[in-house]
């Protein structure tokens, strides 16, 4: 650019919006062009990170919302969400038939090393096992290549909303109002008229049985997925863990005077005695069927196929165990599969991701409580 | 290229096409960086760029430093402040620095983290340290602060450029301009 452009450039910026008294001179002009980039340099970065216009949701305001009603102070060292829980090992094996889906290197692989964990859905890390009908597990698998494949797994069959800003008003309409101490029902209608699907997993949850084991209990992947085999061809994908034991529930009246270890010590003394072990079951999604929206179960028709089956051979408790220091960030997917834009799926990422930081935090830095203990 | 004996007085033609290039790769990840800690819906796809880019950066700086050591330097801007001067080269040097060690301190952190080992151009780096959870927290909250800190020296280096270029108009940016040889 020449001087003389780059002079009217400037003038004419200055004449038309900034006081005349700044402007003066070409260089102060210059000067405020320069303090002008770098401020809104500055401005863009500070948005991007969160700590400018608090209007929009970030992975520390979800989180800091779906653990609102955790406890205060948050017992060191634990995860935020499913905090209680125990630590697994085992294996891996997959069917002829998953190859045809997935050409992940594991599908392949005659065995592939198993790290897991199994934990209660509560957000309080000290809970009896009795106190939530939310199970859920985690599982780690490592290809000999070095890729990994995370998951995590709700004995849910889908998810409350099609959002996670779904997710934080039903967490909201829900909450007993301060005056009363009861939730409001008032709330909880407009947010049924805000989110209707809703309704669907809140009746659903009021039926649904008590598993009287791990063991017995169905995990769902929830969230949609991709699968590419070695044609290139992709399909949309969700996969359950279908349990080779068989279903028994948890009668109220055994709940009660249960344990509150009881479901921990009860895998852990049943995978002692032989593994336990689950079919990997992905489910095929048709043409018409939701993709990205979690709230919607798939018929139960969907083509489906046994991809292969995990088998829990040993457990560790999880205060020194190799879950403890692992984030089972669903996102983590080798190559052969990849994540959906399903919303709910892509904000797990970032939400887990600050629990983790939280958590390793105090693990490594900071003095834990109850004398280090975890569980 | 520059006859022996005669030091050129810009940056030779690499320098000035690598400090473009990082330029342009290094404020995109300042901007990946701070949406990986704040995105709901993007970060899984921020975070395979940050990997990505972090990795070619670290590449293209030593490729750069090799260039900046072996190859003649231009000569010193004349009349500035002696210590002005040690500023400048002060600065200068940090911000090799830190573009050589973040992309170190953010490997490190995954590996120490438990997280998959980062894939650069197919390849899988080895894992640099031994998951640890108070390792992994050092490194990520240094590499937290370097990054911001690097983003405050490179709001600084910018500002001194412009000036250079806009105010004093004596040559000093055309030494690291994509431009033609003006002087």
């Amino acid at each position: 650019m020449s001087d003389t452009q780059h002079r009217s450039s400037i003038y004419a910026l200055g004449e038309s919006r900034l006081p005349r008294f700044i402007l003066t001179s070409p260089r102060s002009r210059a000067a405020l062009a320069i303090v002008l980039i770098v401020a809104s340099l500055a401005l863009a970065l500070a948005y991007l990170s969160g700590s400018l216009g608090k209007d929009r949701l970030t992975s520390s305001g979800v989180l800091d919302a779906v653990t609102s009603d955790a406890p205060h102070p948050f017992p060191a060292g634990f995860r935020r969400a499913h905090g209680k829980g125990m630590c697994f090992q085992g294996t891996f094996e997959p069917s002829k038939q998953a190859r045809m889906l997935s050409s992940a290197a594991l599908f392949s692989d005659q065995s592939t090393p198993v790290l897991g964990r199994f934990s209660l859905g509560s957000g309080d890390p000290r809970v009896a096992d009795n106190s939530t009908r939310s199970l859920s597990i985690s599982l780690l698998l490592k290809e000999a290549n070095g890729s990994e494949w995370r998951m995590a797994l709700l004995n849910d069959p889908f998810f409350p909303t099609a959002t996670v800003e779904g997710l934080l008003a039903m967490g909201a309409a829900f909450a007993p109002d301060p005056a009363t101490m009861e939730p409001s029902q008032e709330r909880i209608e407009s947010f049924y008229q805000s989110y209707p699907e809703a309704r669907k997993y809140i009746d659903w949850t009021s039926k649904a049985p008590w598993g009287s084991s791990f063991a017995v209990t169905q995990f769902n992947s929830i969230n949609t997925f991709v699968f590419i085999n070695a044609q290139g061809e992709r399909r949309f994908v969700r996969w359950a863990l279908r349990p080779h034991t068989p279903f028994t529930t948890w009668p109220e009246s055994e709940r009660e005077s249960a344990a509150a270890d009881a479901l921990f010590v009860e895998v852990r003394n049943r995978i002692e005695k032989e593994p336990v072990r689950w079919d990997l079951v992905v489910a095929v999604a048709a043409q018409e069927d939701p993709v990205n929206d979690p709230s919607q179960p798939w018929p139960e028709n969907r083509e489906s196929v046994v991809a292969g089956v995990i088998s829990i051979k040993s457990v560790s408790e999880q205060a020194d165990g190799a879950c403890r220091d692992l984030n089972f960030d669903p996102t983590i997917v080798p190559e052969g599969i990849e994540i959906s834009e399903d919303p709910v799926l892509r904000a797990r990422s970032g939400v887990y991701a600050k629990s983790f930081n939280l958590r390793e935090n105090e693990i490594g830095l900071q003095s834990l409580d109850a004398g280090g203990t975890h569980q | 290229m520059n006859t022996p004996g005669k030091q050129p007085h810009r940056y030779n033609a690499l320098a000035r096409l690598l400090h473009w290039v990082m330029a342009a790769l290094i404020i995109a990840m300042m901007f990946i960086g701070a949406g990986i800690s704040s995105s709901l819906q993007w970060r899984p796809v921020l975070l395979d760029y940050h990997l990505a880019i972090g990795s070619c950066l670290f590449a293209l700086v030593l490729i750069r430093l090799g260039n900046r050591i072996f190859s003649k330097g231009p000569v010193a801007v004349s009349g500035i402040p002696k210590l002005q001067a040690v500023a400048v080269a002060v600065a200068h040097t940090t911000l090799y620095a830190l573009i050589a060690i973040l992309p170190i301190v953010g490997w490190g952190m995954l590996s120490a983290g438990g997280y998959p080992r980062p894939v650069f151009f197919g390849w899988m780096l080895p894992a640099l340290v031994e998951p640890e959870p108070q390792l992994y927290s050092l490194l990520h909250i240094a590499h937290v602060v370097l990054a911001y800190a690097f983003f405050a020296l490179i709001m600084i280096h910018l500002a001194a450029a412009l000036g250079h270029a806009w105010i004093k108009k004596d040559g000093v940016f055309s030494r690291m301009g994509l431009g033609s040889d003006a002087k």
